[in-house]
């Protein structure tokens, strides 16, 4: 049974066709079922579910493309996205930083994974000229972590 | 912000699945924003008051 309705699915794929002009990627990382427990390693709530999600968001526009990996199997590419905990979403595309989410988009969230992925292809953001000035000054590391809780 | 300049990753981390992390920031309500691991606020700022507490995680010479 799709998690999405088809309403809101029949919204998104006319939103995306609107709004999506160039290639978009999501890159997923979850974790393999396995019967070995890993004791330094939280087992992965809600990986099944945000997989399962990505996936039907990613059918409804060609303009995005969805890759999986396996956390331990494909570490080489968790470091490369600096991915530390599962699950992930890294969304990459014209945008010049990066934009992943941690845990399963559900709720409110969803809807801002879809703003997510429509800002990362279109590689722009509404900010005023003013703060895109200073962001454009800043050469050092910056890590935001925003907390949010499922609504 | 991260969608405009490479240096910036932004992050959503739903707190109910990562407790060590939210413990470690000590979230108590949401949203709380953490930046660079040492400027915290709780709540959505408006844009300028939002760049100004990032800025203050950067280092002195890009800071306004």
């Amino acid at each position: 049974m799709p998690l999405i309705s088809e309403e809101d699915r029949n919204f998104l794929v006319d939103y995306f066709s609107r709004e999506i002009q160039d290639p978009v990627q999501i890159v997923y990382f979850t974790q393999h079922q396995s019967p070995l427990k890993i004791p330094t390693h939280q087992e992965c709530m809600y990986c099944k579910e945000t997989r399962d999600l990505l996936e039907e968001v990613a059918a409804l526009s060609d303009k995005i493309e969805l890759k999986v990996y396996d956390f331990l199997a494909n570490k080489d590419e968790a470091d490369r996205y600096g991915v530390d905990k599962i699950p992930a979403t890294v969304i990459t595309g014209k945008a010049k930083g990066r934009v992943r989410f941690y845990g399963i988009p559900s709720g409110y969230e969803f809807g801002s994974i879809i703003e997510g992925i429509v800002d990362v292809a279109k590689g722009t953001t509404d900010l005023s000229d003013a703060t895109k000035a200073a962001l454009a000054k800043i050469t050092q590391p910056v890590h935001i972590q925003v907390f949010v809780t499922p609504t | 912000m991260a969608i405009e300049n490479e240096h910036i990753t932004a992050d959503t981390v739903e707190a109910t699945e990562f407790p060590e992390l939210s413990q470690r920031f000590r979230v108590m309500s949401v949203p709380k924003i953490v930046v660079n691991e040492k400027i915290e606020f709780v709540g959505a700022l408006p844009e300028e008051r939002y760049l100004k507490e990032v800025l203050k995680a950067v280092p002195d010479g890009q800071a306004r």
